[in-house]
């Protein structure tokens, strides 16, 4: 944490443009993935044998197909817009349960302590202590790859940081006046915990949330380039990737328009999750 | 004619916290905070506990209102053992009768909730009265201690540190208990600010006959508020008298030290000035036979080998001294 | 400071026991065995020769321990492409990733760190901002799609590099890049901060003051103290180098363990699987263990503690 300490002024000040941008992008996201089915022209699926590679209009083609079309003619702007709703659909989902999982073990740590908080940070250090994405893998090749093991899989990518975050949180909350006063007033560990600690550390566990969600919708889509996450008929914005790689050289906008898609997703949230931290909790901030 | 059961009962009470050990095969270290203690309290009596920083007033508090367990000894509620913390309902119904004032007013409250609603929380952990009516009461508490009720809507860090405390007394008084055990209640107040609520304090001790016991540093701020006092020594009480005995005859000469260092209106009327010699001893290491025998003027060879007992020399007096009693 | 080596030591087998242990539910709970680790053409005899070896007939307990000694004598079944043993077709794709990988850890520091120090000491100014910007980007943008773009660019317009295989060093030039971006701008991230933090520190304004100049004070003073966490984040990167290893070497037909691995879990080749996974725990945690180690004696804070 640098010497100079940031003076009271910059809490009010203005975003920056850049930030603005990233919400901006990050708005149009999720809006595209719940209105997919009224603004998309066909279902992602639709093919049209004979309007197949078609590039897109402003490479040559017609706005009948307005970002081209794939190998067998389905329109790239419909499976765009219907991957960017699955791949956000799996990232959202799998946020949420890897971060209420990872929540609930590290507050169990805390509040247990004893044996419990030993097996649970231990499995905490293992986890931490692999690639995610090879224990994913082993699980997906073991038990066969279906939607729901799927977003399971990429949902536990970085619960260890929730329960760990969790867990430093509630054990200061715990110690802390507000707490130990409740208890004194006879409240039971559930008001306690539930209603006073919870929604204390509530802010910061929505921070790493959002620091982890780049890393989520990566896992997502590097599986399903690799062919081992979302199976067609379905699709996902890896997967479109994945498929125009082989058509690199007579298609590329089956391969890039997928690609900077998910790259100015990440790095959206990225930006945004690293100003939220630094403008929320100035202590976590690494400038 | 029977006397009462006391309300509080608190019998030969010690704690002592485990050091860490820097390799598993030393043998573990203990800091001894209170040792030996033995206090009764009646419905309606304040007890004032008196002593400097590591005396360990704050650990015996903690002790009696339940929410640290004792190392040995035992302490009774109404006749009952203290309930186990862990036991939700038993030491709910236990948190009714007797409650706890915390030092750090700021720190026991929620930032994120008004005070309103935190008082009226208490409301709602006992059941008590309909849910519809619990703010109408938690406005009521706020009164009883001379708050306003547009402070309902205010968060803790909105109001001065005066009203602070107030709410967190009002708070623990919202369940209606018997007994309440404050930890140095005034002593981050200013003056003027303490005298405010000592007074609420006063006022409430006389209109709803709660027992108190007044944990502070500060021997003034007791004599207002006590019937009787206790003074620590390094986990020990050296001393024990009603509160007008305790000033004009203390016995213990570490009494007489405290007494003569508190600051008197006159400062030109001449006192006896016994002064203490030598630092405080950490409680880690406690020397043998009487603790305050380092420092004491009266110490004899018996005080270094053999830790006196407590013994009663008027009514309701009691001093732990082998010379002085 | 002998007993923390112990315990670090205690703590990095107890993790490789606790991956071993969860390899082995997931290999019971996924099937028999003698079923999934062996290819379906094998012959019964050998079959049943496996399963004596790993008594698959013996209550669990045993057949955990049993588990335990094969996996120490590196037993892991037979890879169903070419009926070997898994370890043998795993472990002859390990050299071409260890090039990969050294490769991509030497681009990444070297141009990571002196980036990051050029950004703290130059720091608000165009350089920094410059230098943040270049870091932001390597680590944002996923590492299949810098794959495809270099491909598309140097390949397939340019011709000027090779897109799949291993044979010159040619072949190497676009991968190690790929892989190496991300690193290198996350490494300059906190090379930067880590300087900034020590550069602050009163005890260099005091060298100042004694009269060192700008660089001997950094070289001497703020480089060392910078290093620690530094070396804390490689120990962390190498993490992200074997995800971004999968895809890479996928990418550009790269003939090494994680393009063995997709290949693996595509076709359901279990026994190779576990190998892989297998493997690569006890190499992180031996990676984890020695930066751990490393931090010890770099910060003399730890290094001298009697507790």
């Amino acid at each position: 944490m640098s010497v100079t300490a940031m003076p009271a002024a910059r809490r009010r000040a203005a975003i920056p443009p850049v930030i603005m941008c990233a919400i901006a992008w990050i708005a149009l996201m999720v809006l595209v993935a719940i209105l997919a089915d009224l603004i998309a022209p066909t279902h992602y699926a639709t093919q049209n044998l004979r309007a197949r590679l078609q590039p897109p209009v402003f490479w040559g083609g017609s706005w009948a197909y307005p970002l081209g079309t794939d190998a067998i003619g389905r329109d790239m702007l419909s499976r765009l817009i219907y991957g960017i709703r699955f791949s956000i659909l799996i990232a959202v989902l799998g946020t949420l349960i890897g971060a209420l999982l990872g929540t609930l073990l590290g507050i169990l740590a805390a509040w247990r302590r004893g044996m419990v908080e030993e097996a649970i940070m231990m499995m905490v250090d293992v986890q931490a202590a692999l690639p995610f994405v090879i224990l994913a893998l082993a699980v997906l090749a073991f038990f066969g790859n279906s939607f729901v093991l799927f977003v399971i899989i990429v949902g536990l990518d970085g619960w260890e940081r929730y329960a760990r975050l969790a867990r430093g949180l509630v054990l200061s909350a715990q110690e802390s006046g507000y707490a130990v006063a409740i208890r004194t007033l006879g409240a039971g560990p559930l008001r306690t915990y539930g209603g006073h600690i919870l929604p204390n550390i509530a802010g910061a566990l929505v921070v790493q949330m959002t620091l982890n969600f780049p890393g989520t919708i990566l896992l997502e889509t590097s599986l399903s380039f690799l062919g081992l996450g979302i199976q067609p008929p379905l699709t996902s914005l890896g997967l479109l990737l994945g498929s125009g790689r082989a058509l690199l050289l007579n298609a590329w906008w089956i391969a890039v328009l997928p690609g900077v898609v998910i790259f100015l997703t990440t790095l959206s949230m990225s930006l945004f999750g690293d100003w939220l931290r630094d403008r929320l909790d100035p202590t976590l901030a690494d400038h | 004619m029977t006397l009462p059961a006391p309300l509080l009962e608190v019998e030969a009470l010690g704690r002592s916290f485990p050091l860490r050990r820097h390799l598993p095969w030393q043998s573990r270290r203990h800091l001894l905070a209170v040792t030996g203690i033995d206090l009764a309290l009646a419905a309606g009596e304040t007890l004032g506990l008196v002593g400097e920083s590591g005396s360990g007033k704050s650990t015996l508090g903690r002790m009696v209102a339940g929410i640290l367990p004792p190392s040995e000894g035992q302490v009774r509620f109404a006749g009952q053992p203290l309930a186990d913390p862990r036991n939700t309902q038993a030491h709910r119904a236990q948190a009714r009768r007797l409650q706890l004032v915390f030092q750090d007013a700021l720190g026991a409250l929620n930032p994120r909730l008004t005070i309103g609603r935190q008082v009226a929380e208490v409301l709602d952990i006992h059941a008590i009265a309909a849910p519809a009516e619990r703010p109408g009461h938690a406005v009521a508490a706020l009164a009883q201690v001379g708050l306003a009720a547009e402070l309902f809507h205010r968060y803790p860090h909105e109001i001065s540190g005066g009203q602070r405390q107030r709410v967190v007394i009002a708070r623990a008084l919202a369940a209606g208990p018997d007994l309440l055990v404050c930890d140095e209640p005034v002593s981050a107040l200013d003056v003027s600010v303490q005298a405010q609520v000592i007074q609420v304090l006063l006022t409430l001790q006389r209109e709803r006959g709660i027992a108190y016991l007044f944990i502070s540093h500060d021997l003034r701020v007791v004599r207002q508020v006590c019937d009787r006092i206790a003074v620590m020594y390094l986990g020990r009480i050296v001393e024990e008298a009603p509160g007008e005995a305790l000033f004009a005859a203390p016995r213990h000469p570490y009494t007489q030290a405290l007494i003569a260092a508190v600051p008197v209106d006159d400062p030109r009327r001449r006192r006896p000035r016994p002064l203490l010699a030598g630092e405080p001893p950490s409680p880690i290491a406690p020397p043998p036979g009487c603790p305050f025998h380092p420092r004491c003027s009266l110490a004899e060879a018996r005080c270094r080998t053999e830790a006196p007992r407590p013994r009663a020399v008027a009514p309701g007096h009691r001093v732990t001294c082998h010379v002085a009693a | 400071m002998l007993v923390l080596f112990l315990i670090k030591t205690g703590r990095a087998l107890l993790t490789v026991l606790l991956c071993v242990t969860f390899v082995f539910v997931v290999l019971r709970l996924s099937g028999d065995p003698a079923e999934t680790l062996l290819p379906d053409n094998t012959p019964p005899a050998t079959v049943d020769e496996y399963r004596a070896r790993w008594g698959l007939d013996r209550p669990l307990p045993e057949q955990y321990v049993l588990y335990l000694a094969a996996v120490a004598r590196g037993d892991f079944g037979r890879s169903f492409g070419d009926n070997r043993d898994a370890l043998e077709v795993v472990l002859e794709r390990v050299p071409a990733t260890l090039l990969l990988g050294g490769a991509t850890f030497l681009l990444a520091l070297s141009i990571g760190i002196p980036l990051g120090i050029v950004a703290a000491i130059r720091r608000n100014t165009a350089v920094d901002r410059a230098v943040m910007g270049f870091a932001v980007f390597g680590f944002s943008t996923p590492n299949f799609f810098l794959g495809i773009l270099l491909i598309l660019l140097f390949t397939m317009q340019l011709r000027w590099l090779p897109s799949s295989g291993s044979e010159t060093w040619l072949h190497m030039v676009m991968p190690v890049f790929t892989l190496g971006t991300a690193a290198a701008g996350t490494l300059a991230r906190f090379t930067r901060t880590a300087m900034l933090e020590v550069m602050g520190q009163p005890f260099l304004r005091t060298a100042r003051g004694k009269g060192a100049t700008e660089g001997i004070a950094i070289r001497r003073h703020a480089l060392p103290n910078a290093a620690i966490p530094v070396v804390t984040v490689i120990g962390f990167q190498l993490g992200g180098l074997i995800g971004g290893a999968l895809v890479t070497e996928t990418v550009f037909a790269w003939p090494g363990v994680g393009r063995l691995l997709v290949s693996a879990v595509a076709g359901r080749d279990l026994a190779v699987v576990q190998a892989i996974v297998l493997l690569v725990a006890a190499t992180m945690v031996t990676a984890n263990y020695l930066v751990d180690l490393a931090y010890g004696l770099l910060d003399p804070r730890i290094r001298d503690a009697r507790r």
